[in-house]
């Protein structure tokens, strides 16, 4: 219990005071404008939905030497977090790229499809462990699959790495000689804010999905 | 009897509407859409033939791969086979077939390509069919697993697509940009042909690995 409540005040604190600092602190970019400031949102929260589909498949990997059913659970709500922040990137997204580039979705960009093509993995991957029966094929199947995100997450975070890219999108945040003080500072603020939300969200919906697996169990025994 | 199970997969490939005949008609019926739409008018440059032939390439295997496990399902052949062979071997060597055929079947459209498309050389033939057999190896070694376990679920190959397209695509974008880059540099350019390999022995390590855990564990 002092953990939740360190979380949640953790969180109460640090997301708020991240996203004020993000609208206030930084100076503004110059070439960009004021949409710059959504930088400090949707970067933070894109570096959880990439990794999310990589904790996922350790948990998988985990569960496949122990087969305790509470490593898939885990894999699971890391698959089911990281596919909200997703959802947070592909929203964030199009907003910036409109007042910077004028267009929302940038056809030819290695980055934006990639990531969307993670969205889809994700959704096939909850989709197909919704039509499992068997809770043993179910989680093995599972683990299979977030393995398989793991590689489209690894695929997407190389896409401005390797590949020769057409568009618009920037290269790597931390790659390019660093930014300016203030701008860090807010980055990596932010950056840590994302993080105990995630972790927080990590608890309660891992919490949430022990509860279904009981309900689950108790159904089958009454028959 | 891994030359068995290769000519059981090579029958069920025949029986499949004709097999690699539907599969060559197939790769050409979308070639010439694009043919009588594009380059008739513009001629398409050499990316976006290249890209061209990758996109028919990964139909075809995804229609090879559904095609095969449709038939062999019907026929109730897997379970059979299961009995006296392990499913990693079944894995493989429906795998193979599926490749061999998408290879002859790439090998022809490349050609095909170069008779129709300013910007395809017949000089780069070798170096294409590399490009593409590696490409279609993962796809296959990919499509032949996603398959398998799709008969594990409620809906059976009806959830095939949902599974192997998302997948599949980032192979695709990689698999594209390897080629690309291929033919950007100097001499043989390896990492490139690596990338692919790596791809190939990824998909078809996980496949076999999870089909045995699955048979292991049910």
């Amino acid at each position: 219990m002092a953990v939740d409540w360190l979380l949640w005040l953790l969180v109460s604190i640090s997301v708020p005071v991240a996203i004020f600092m993000g609208l206030m602190y930084p100076n503004v970019i110059l070439e960009q404008g004021l949409s710059h400031r959504i930088f400090y949102f949707h970067v933070p929260v894109a570096w959880v939905a990439l990794y999310g589909p990589i904790l996922a498949s350790v948990f998988s990997l985990f569960f496949l030497f122990s087969k305790k059913v509470i490593w898939d659970h885990l894999a699971f709500t890391s698959n089911q977090l990281s596919f909200l922040f997703a959802l947070g990137v592909l929203f964030s997204g199009p907003i910036w790229a409109y007042s910077a580039w004028g267009v929302p979705w940038d056809r030819t960009d290695a980055r934006l499809q990639s990531f969307f093509i993670l969205c889809l993995t994700l959704v096939s991957y909850f989709v197909f462990r919704f039509l499992i029966q068997d809770p043993k094929k179910k989680a093995i199947l599972s683990s299979y699959l977030s393995l398989l995100c793991a590689m489209s997450s690894i695929l997407t975070w190389g896409a401005i790495r390797w590949i020769e890219n057409p568009g618009n999108h920037p290269g790597s945040v931390l790659g390019k000689g660093g930014m300016d003080v203030d701008m860090k500072l807010t980055f990596w603020f932010s950056v840590l804010a994302f993080h105990f939300l995630f972790l927080l969200l990590f608890l309660l919906t891992y919490r949430s999905e022990k509860i279904i697996a009981y309900r689950d169990s108790l159904r089958v025994e009454r028959g | 009897m891994f030359l068995k199970l290769v000519k059981k997969e090579f029958l069920l490939v025949g029986r499949s509407l004709g097999g690699l005949l539907s599969l060559v008609s197939l790769s050409l019926c979308v070639m010439f859409i694009f043919y009588t739409s594009i380059e008739v008018n513009e001629s398409l440059s050499e990316r976006s033939v290249r890209g061209l032939k990758w996109a028919i390439l990964f139909v075809l295997n995804f229609v090879l791969v559904g095609q095969s496990l449709w038939e062999e399902r019907e026929a109730g052949g897997w379970f059979a086979s299961l009995s006296f062979v392990s499913v990693s071997k079944l894995f493989f060597a429906k795998s193979f077939v599926i490749w061999l055929c998408t290879s002859i079947s790439n090998a022809l459209l490349i050609l095909v390509f170069c008779v129709f498309f300013q910007n395809a050389h017949m000089d780069s033939f070798l170096g294409q069919w590399l490009f593409s057999n590696l490409g279609s190896l993962s796809l296959v070694f990919l499509g032949v697993s996603m398959g398998l376990i799709s008969e594990e679920s409620r809906v059976k190959e009806i959830v095939l697509p949902l599974l192997q397209l998302p997948f599949s695509i980032p192979l695709f974008l990689f698999g594209l940009e390897a080629e690309t880059r291929f033919w950007m540099e100097s001499g043989f350019y390896f990492p490139s042909v690596f990338l692919l390999l790596f791809f190939a022995v990824f998909y078809g390590a996980l496949g076999g690995l999870f089909l045995e855990i699955l048979k292991k564990e049910s």
